[in-house]
């Protein structure tokens, strides 16, 4: 055992502390405010003098009793245990206070079903900490984070207590009377619970790395480096586990459900969304239009290309030219669509204007469903043109000068010196491009939304509007999510195309 | 030596115990002490100008109830925040106050979040008869009031008087029939500058269902069965399609501009309207405040006037009306109450009043604001009121279905060339289908 490991078996046990300290402050909080919320009621209702009606009190112990008092005093409701609560009773109106009823807390008939996981944590905590001196040598941080942890289950168990009372006063009723639906409303400590059992499995975890590692010196060097490579991932793979395969599963989860915000009945309907996806004209239409729309890549790609060989000369002015072309990709898209809104206008549109200089009919670019779309692929090429550029640039200036001046020196001429030498060594730039480029496009939104709203006539109407337009317009999340899924499966298809691009490309380009 | 260090120490370890102990209490004290003030939620889809109107309220509401402070946290995309406000609702962090649209008030009635106002409107100063009972029937659900009703308008005409009178035309007068409306479009649409283009339409065609709603109503016809529950057997019947085939006759026939991609939404058509090429457009009282400007510098004159009838029928107009709601989960149900009643009172409307945001919903307030009014247009909106039909959002939770549906509709006529059989035909059917849902 090595200074190091002690230090790391403190620095456990003291996060574990705080950490622990923190969820049980946040919980006794909640339960701190619905109980001030409770004492704020009644203290309205002892304001108001109208005189409180002690009604059915409900297990209340022998030894308490109930003090209701009307003066200035706030109302408090105590009994000897100091575990009575009181909530105030309303009219049938659900407005006007005119009474109160107050119950008694029993630990052992109510909070113990509740409390069961707060004492599942505190033994398994325990039996943790038996583990912890053998490595920190009883240190005062293990002692700490024991009282962490015993605290913690103290704040849970206030908490069922409160929530069972709730409980019992919610049992409680009359025709003309209504209790408080707030007051009665105690915080859900499930999420607290949750987290103190985390914590102290995270806490057994690391106890056991620390331990694992202090006898590590005697194990086979590959079995160290490899998990030392999964220490370093291990953050990552967190971060990756929260924040994207969660979302994907929950997504994945709503797809499969008849799926409400507010709907408590989620029924599993197995693939009955995607089947309505598939007699749907519209999402057919929609995906159609996303084929079309990916077109401008290429074709981009090509621009791209001719302007960064042409920049990429010794010449004046060149990088201001460079900056000029790369402007419209840092440009808001929001400023990009309207300002191209106005350009492509009919009536109002410079490019309009210029047909008509020229005696040729003007063109309702937007408003026509055979130039709609790609009237959008001109404004996205124009915006992606500076960012290929850029790339093409970086792929071109990473070609050695040596091999183009040999096909010079062997006698090509500057397109065979393109055709053989620049071309295939731009290749997995080209490969890069095209396939994100695609996928990107796939993604295309803000210009949809901002210059046609999917119009006319669902001429520009692409997959991920579509599916902004079934969750938030329709309240069609499980829809919606459906046709994610289908998203999501259509890039991993493309991306898996590009990896095996990638791996077919030959070693040399 | 080493006993007095170890006593030395523990004094430090106990004095530093101490502070710790007492910085805790103070936080913890101070943590207390920061709920006492009662803070009101309030959230709607307006825009800052109105926000900065109903910023007075607000303070005049915390000066009549110290103690407690309202943030005001407006969403800026309406179709989001029907979301957020169903959303926060859900999850048990309401706002204590928003904003209701009347077509949204289906939506939020078969979710049943929001609170009855019913009950509790005597006792916040509420008298719903002194309203115009035409705006509060759309927040009417069940027996239940779910918002008292803040500001409202009519679907109107707008038309430009300048271009009337160098047509030859007299004033359109409310009540006018389909044929004259034709009549007018026709004479109002030319070609100014003889470069045979026209560029002066008689009107717009808005594909949006908001905008032609009242056209069907005044041929007799409807959208929607009158249970709401089907659009086979309304859309799709002779009045309605009669009137289709007239609307989207207009475009076709050069007297309105093709209609543009997204419907009108980016306003373009207002733009033409306000530099005097169009005769005719259809909007609501929402128009005004951005049309103020040029009234005041005399760039245009214009007049209002009833959405146009077929012979034999009354005309007939949504009312497109807001209030403000309270989540039945709002831990402040009665400042919550009350905050909502505030903002509805004599003062308040004025105020919007004379923005020009809205027709007041309180009767009083309305006709005093149409009497200060010297333009002629706030009477010619008050006229439609007795008109006035609920919107089907306020019946069909659905409604956006719909409203998409049949926006499609008219694409698939004026842009996609169908027949307006075949077009009512298909949008019924994909109607029918979100209702049965």
């Amino acid at each position: 055992m090595t200074a190091s490991h002690r230090r790391a078996a403190v620095l456990v046990a003291v996060v574990w502390a705080v950490a622990t300290v923190g969820v049980a402050w946040r919980a006794l909080r909640g339960v701190d405010r619905a109980a001030r919320s409770h004492e704020a009621l009644a203290m309205a209702l002892s304001s108001r003098g109208t005189v409180p009606t002690p009604a059915w009190p409900v297990g209340l112990g022998a030894r308490d009793s109930l003090a209701v008092r009307t003066e200035e005093t706030p109302l408090v409701v105590r009994g000897p245990s100091g575990n009575v609560i009181t909530a105030p009773v309303k009219d049938a109106d659900d407005w006007d206070v005119i009474g109160a009823v107050s119950v008694a807390a029993r630990w052992r008939e109510r909070a113990v079903p509740v409390a069961l996981p707060a004492a599942a944590a505190l033994v398994f905590a325990a039996t943790l900490l038996l583990a912890v001196p053998a490595v920190t040598g009883g240190s005062a941080a293990a002692l700490t984070a024991g009282a962490a942890t015993v605290f913690g289950a103290a704040a849970l168990t206030t908490g069922a207590r409160l929530r069972a009372a709730a409980h019992a006063l919610a049992a409680v009723g009359h025709d003309a009377t209504v209790l408080d639906r707030v007051a009665l409303r105690v915080p859900s400590l499930s999420l607290a619970t949750l987290a103190l059992v985390l914590l102290a499995a995270c806490a057994a975890v690391a106890v056991g790395v620390v331990r694992w590692h202090a006898a590590a010196a005697g194990r086979p060097v590959r079995v160290r480096e490899t998990l030392n490579a999964w220490g370093f991932i291990a953050p990552s793979f967190v971060h990756l586990a929260l924040f994207t395969i969660a979302p994907v599963a929950f997504l994945l989860w709503i797809s499969v459900h008849d799926w409400d915000l507010l709907a408590s009945d989620r029924p599993f309907v197995g693939l009955a969304h995607f089947r309505e996806l598939g007699a749907d004209p519209l999402f057919w239409r929609a995906l159609r239009n996303g084929l079309v729309y990916a077109l401008y890549v290429p074709v981009t790609m090509v621009a791209a290309l001719a302007a960064a060989l042409l920049l990429d000369q010794p010449l004046r002015g060149i990088k201001v030219l460079r900056v000029v072309v790369f402007l419209p990709y840092v440009a808001s898209t929001v400023a990009v669509a309207l300002a191209w809104q106005w350009l492509l206008h009919r009536d109002f549109g410079l490019l309009n204007a210029a047909l008509a200089a020229v005696h040729l009919p003007r063109v309702d670019w937007l408003g026509n469903p055979s130039t709609a779309l790609p009237a959008l692929m001109l404004v996205s090429a124009w915006g992606q043109l500076g960012y290929m550029m850029v790339v093409y640039l970086a792929g071109l200036q990473a070609i050695p000068a040596s091999l183009v001046e040999a096909a010079r020196l062997d006698g090509a001429d500057a397109w065979q010196r393109f055709r053989f030498v620049i071309w295939p060594m731009l290749r997995p730039v080209s490969t890069y491009l095209l396939l994100t480029g695609i996928i990107w496009s796939f993604h295309g939104f803000t210009l949809v939304y901002v210059m046609t709203e999917g119009g006319p006539a669902h001429a520009t109407d692409v997959l991920v509007y579509r599916i902004y337009q079934t969750a938030w317009e329709f309240r069609r999340f499980d829809v919606a999510a459906a046709m994610s899924v289908v998203l999501c499966l259509l890039l991993l298809a493309l991306t898996a195309l590009q990896w095996r691009t990638v791996k077919g490309e030959p070693a040399d380009a | 030596m080493a006993h007095g260090w170890r006593s030395v120490r523990a004094r430090r370890v106990a004095a530093a115990t101490v502070r710790i102990l007492v910085a805790t209490g103070a936080l913890a004290v101070a943590a207390c002490g920061a709920d006492e003030a009662v803070t009101l939620r309030i959230t709607s889809w307006q825009s800052p100008e109105e926000n900065a109107i109903d910023a007075v309220e607000f303070r005049s509401f915390e000066a009549a109830h110290p103690g407690v402070r309202i943030v005001n946290d407006p969403v800026s995309n309406s179709a989001e925040y029907r979301e957020k406000v169903l959303t926060s609702i859900g999850a048990g962090t309401p706002p204590d106050v928003f904003l209701l649209d009347g077509i949204d008030v289906a939506a939020f009635a078969s979710r049943d979040v929001a609170l009855d106002l019913q009950p509790f409107a005597e006792r916040v100063g509420v008298l719903l008869g002194l309203f115009f009972p035409q705006v509060v029937e759309p927040f009417k659900v069940g027996g239940k009031l779910l918002a008292f009703p803040k500001g409202f308008s009519p679907m109107v005409y707008y038309y430009n008087r300048a271009l009337f009178a160098d047509a030859g035309l007299a004033p359109p007068k409310n009540g006018w029939t389909q044929d004259e409306f034709l009549a007018a479009v026709r004479a109002l649409t030319r070609d100014t500058d003889g470069d045979g283009v026209v560029d002066q339409w008689g009107t717009v065609l808005d594909q949006r269902l908001y905008a032609w709603q009242a056209w069907i109503w005044s041929a007799g016809g409807d959208v929607l069965t009158a249970d709401g529950a089907h659009a086979t057997g309304a859309v799709d019947q002779p009045e309605a399609e009669r009137t289709l085939t007239f609307l989207t006759d207009l475009p076709r026939r050069g007297y309105a501009p093709p209609p543009s991609a997204s419907g009108g939404a980016l306003g373009f058509e207002q733009r033409l309207f306000y530099s005097g090429r169009l005769g005719l457009m259809t909007s609501g009282h929402w128009m005004i405040p951005r049309m103020r400007r040029y009234l005041e510098q005399g760039r245009v004159q214009l007049g209002v006037v009833s959405v146009p009838r077929t012979p034999g029928h009354q005309v007939k107009t949504p009312l497109f009306a807001s209030g403000w709601a309270v989540p039945y989960n709002t831990p402040h149900r009665k400042l919550a109450v009350e905050l909502a009643a505030w903002m509805v009172r004599a003062d308040a409307q004025r105020r919007r009043a004379a923005s020009g945001l809205e027709i007041p919903t309180l009767l009083t307030v309305a006709y005093e604001s149409a009497a200060k009014d010297r333009t002629g247009m706030e009477m010619d909106f008050l006229w439609q009121v007795p008109y006035g039909g609920v919107p089907w959002g306020a019946r069909v939770a659905q409604y956006r279905e719909v409203e998409k549906a049949m926006m499609d509709l008219v694409d698939r006529v004026v842009v996609d060339r169908v027949s307006v059989r075949e077009a009512t035909r298909e949008a019924a059917a994909v109607v029918d289908r979100a209702l049965s849902r």
